[in-house]
């Protein structure tokens, strides 16, 4: 029975990771990218007032979800001004929870909230330098095949002018 | 006039054209070294064999010998080419520190000079005579300043001319054969067998290694490079420089033979995803994404043919020989070589994750952080790119070691040496703090690698399917008091495949399976909080939402998974919250799962359709409907009670 079990679980990841699953059809790569930039074009710049951010820098890329599946992604990296990071992470959940997303923060820390299928992650990293914050917007992980799948492997970052500053 | 003479303004000295970039071109020339050298080593062994005589002595004249020769010459000489670059390189190194000496002493000099200025704007004709003194001193410490930096240039120049006068050395055939016959030059046969000798003994291989001259280890890693990077023991920059040449070796040779308009061979490609998956890890490294870390990308493993062409790789991010904390990331089912670059996304992440963690903390603590993909071991995995019926057998066949534990058990064997070897190459003597993380399939082989001994200060089991056979405490997996850790999300299938005793315990299927759930409250380890993910339904939802995200997303910023492996990485478990642990066996999530299927799919629809039925077609009477409600709120309690009756709370 156990076998079973197991024998199922395995022959569900491998009809997974064989291709077919929740993305593949024509349209539907253009349709998450958008969808996520769309919601970057929104949460980034509302971050960054929030933070009185400069030198805002944004770019968008497929990325794996441990080699399994894949999701697209807006990387935004900014400045912000001085201050208390908890109350800064308090301001940009406020600026996005107003704006309609809904929190779903579980770590100190970090910012997280959802619309959608989209995520935001806000956090400050001073591993990059002090002052600088980044911002993650990302649509959910899933399977593509075919001409899809080479798109989302071999994606190149591509730069988001319009949250550029 | 009174005059007190000032020493003229200091410039900057120009930086040094030759960079830590500039190691390029020693890659360069040692990926062609090697390219030449293995070339060499074919001819010697199809040219006329040294001890023809008579008529076979003509042999000895034999195209093949001769281009043997030569192609030794060329050789040679490129070994000695790149020993030059290498201690050319090793000499700039040092030249650009006592530069930044240099304009350190520059700056402080002129800000002398600056306040000396100052004083005499506003000076009495008293003070003059003090200020004069002060002015000689400053000139002494000027005249000082420039004979320090004509000594440095002279250093430079000196530099560059041997490192020229040994180029020009080999730059002729008859140099080449000259070096070649040199007997001062490097056995590499020699060389090499010794290394194999000292085989997994990490201590004697480091040993062994710091005590061999620079030409010696420079012949070693053009003759061959394979051994060095994937030696335990080896020094990090050293197994670096070895695989990046062989990865790179094998990149142009592969898309040569591509450009010539030959197809590669299956197995050529797969060789071929290998090298560009390392390629890609160690360029992410400097990625648009991760530059602003400033993190350096070693290549720490690339055997591209092993397990049928998997191949084994390992990238870390930070150098491990210096870094104050390390964590080895050991990936699961469905990782190959050939994902290497995505592997090290994850570790990345972690990086990112646990120097911030370290800087956000009141005060901020400093120090250096190394994570490492490592995926060293053969992990089951099934090439979605097959088609062809032979092909999707091999595939199923890799893929059905995940109920077994033969490759984590194996696996476990070289993880182990692996951190061995990275105790052993650390300049401090054994790593400071060294966490190993195991994800999916790779908790158990991390598991296996624990309980048989190895040397870790902290372990993390995620999105475990079992920590292995044997072990069925915390307490089994040999770490320090209180340093096994554990994420399992509620919602992760893989997660509910654990425990020790299958469904009709003491009965044959007890041996099936990969071993005790770690997440178990009676198990022993801290149980940090992780997000549990999304519910399901269907197996399309078992696919894209159980294995795609609630079991791939651990590494995710947000994630508390995340946030608690940072904390364990940097030394700072005493922040990471104990949940407490599971309560109900891993087995009976699935059961849960499998029960509230058949809610879902079966009994939810049932009752909908009697919903829809009361508020659409009998909406305007309102008694009958409100009769039809009742009835139905009954059907649905009696649809519970059966339920309760047919679908027990547990496994029967």
């Amino acid at each position: 029975m156990r076998t079973s079990l197991l024998l199922v679980a395995l022959a569900a990841a491998l009809s997974a990771c064989a291709g077919g699953g929740g993305g593949g059809a024509g349209g539907v790569v253009d349709g998450v990218e958008k969808t996520t930039t769309d919601h970057a074009e929104i949460a980034v710049p509302r971050a960054a007032d929030a933070l009185e951010a400069r030198k805002v820098k944004a770019f968008g890329q497929w990325q794996s979800c441990m080699a399994l599946s894949w999701r697209y992604e807006v990387f935004a990296s900014m400045t912000a001004a001085e201050g208390d990071p908890a109350a800064q992470l308090e301001a940009v959940r406020a600026a996005l929870v107003d704006d309609g997303w809904t929190d779903d923060t579980q770590v100190d820390g970090h910012v997280t909230l959802t619309r959608e299928d989209t995520t935001v992650d806000v956090e400050p990293s001073p591993a990059r330098g002090p002052g600088i914050w980044v911002v993650r917007v990302q649509s959910a992980c899933a399977d593509y095949d075919g001409d899809d799948k080479d798109r989302v492997e071999n994606d190149e970052a591509r730069p988001i002018e319009a949250l550029t500053s | 006039m009174t005059t007190i003479a000032v020493p003229a303004w200091l410039p900057r000295e120009p930086e040094l054209k030759v960079t830590e970039a500039s190691g390029a071109v020693l890659t360069d020339v040692r990926a062609a070294a090697t390219a030449v050298s293995d070339v060499a080593e074919w001819a010697r062994a199809n040219g006329a064999p040294a001890d023809f005589s008579g008529d076979a002595a003509e042999a000895a004249d034999h195209a093949v010998t001769r281009f043997a020769a030569d192609t030794d010459a060329v050789s040679a000489a490129l070994e000695r080419g790149a020993l030059a670059i290498d201690e050319f390189l090793t000499a700039m190194r040092q030249r650009r520190s006592e530069r930044e000496q240099l304009m350190e002493r520059r700056q402080g000099l002129n800000d002398d000079r600056d306040d000396l200025l100052r004083r005499i704007e506003t000076a009495t004709e008293a003070q003059v005579p003090a200020l004069q003194a002060q002015a000689a001193q400053l000139r002494a410490r000027f005249d000082d300043y420039h004979h320090d930096l004509t000594s440095w240039r002279d250093r430079v120049d000196a530099d560059e001319q041997k490192a020229v006068r040994a180029l020009a050395a080999v730059d002729q055939l008859a140099e080449g054969v000259a070096a070649a016959a040199d007997p001062s030059r490097a056995d590499t046969t020699a060389l090499a067998a010794e290394l194999r000798r000292l085989g997994t003994d990490t201590d004697a291989v480091n040993a062994w290694w710091n005590g061999l001259s620079q030409a010696e280890r420079n012949a070693l890693l053009i003759s061959d490079p394979d051994l060095v990077g994937n030696t335990n023991g080896i020094p990090t920059g050293d197994r670096d420089e070895a695989n990046t040449s062989a990865v790179q070796r094998d990149i142009e040779y592969l898309l040569a033979k591509q450009a010539s308009g030959q197809d590669l061979s299956a197995s050529e490609q797969r060789w071929l995803e290998n090298a560009q998956s390392i390629e890609k890890a160690v360029a992410q490294a400097g990625s648009v994404k991760y530059a602003d870390l400033g993190v350096d990308a070693f290549v720490m493993a690339y055997q591209p043919h092993a397990f049928g062409g998997d191949g084994i790789a390992a990238v870390a991010y930070g150098d491990p020989d210096t870094a104050d904390h390390t964590a080895v990331y050991v990936p699961g089912i469905m990782q190959d070589g050939t994902q290497i670059d995505e592997n090290g996304d994850q570790a990345l992440n972690l990086y990112e994750e646990t120097v911030n963690s370290m800087l956000g903390e009141d005060p901020p603590r400093h120090g250096s952080v190394s994570t490492i993909a490592w995926i060293g071991y053969d992990s089951p995995n099934f090439d979605p790119e097959s088609t062809m019926p032979w092909d999707l057998v091999d595939s199923a066949g890799d893929v059905s070691h995940t109920v077994t534990e033969a490759n984590a058990q194996a696996g476990g064997v070289a993880l182990s040496q692996f951190v061995d070897g990275l105790n052993s190459t650390h300049t401090g003597g054994d790593q400071p703090h060294l966490t190993v993380i195991g994800h999916s399939y790779g908790s158990t082989t991390s598991s296996y690698a624990a309980a048989g001994g190895m040397d870790a200060d902290s372990l993390v089991l995620i999105g475990s399917p079992g920590a292995s056979e044997g072990v069925h405490h915390a307490s089994d997996l040999h770490m320090p008091a209180g340093q096994v850790f554990v994420g399992a999300a509620d919602n992760d299938p893989v997660s509910w495949l654990g425990g020790e005793h299958g469904l009709f315990p003491g009965s044959w299927d007890d041996s099936v399976g990969l071993g005790a759930d770690p997440a178990q409250h009676d198990f022993g380890a801290t149980v940090f909080a992780v997000d549990n993910g999304q519910e399901f339904h269907g197996p399309g939802g078992l696919v894209e939402v159980g294995f795609m995200q609630n079991h791939t997303n651990y590494f995710d910023d947000g994630n508390p998974a995340l946030a608690s492996m940072a904390d364990v990485v940097s030394g700072n478990s005493g922040a990471v919250v104990d949940t407490g642990g599971r309560t109900q066996a891993a087995h009976d999530y699935l059961y849960d799962w499998a029960g509230s299927e058949v809610r879902h799919h079966v009994v939810d629809p049932v009752v909908q359709t009697y919903e829809d039925v009361r508020d659409g077609a009998v909406q305007t009477y309102e008694d009958v409907r409100d009769g039809v409600g009742d009835a139905v709120r009954g059907a649905q309690d009696a649809w519970d009670d059966a339920w309760d009756s047919v679908w027990p709370p547990r496994w029967p």
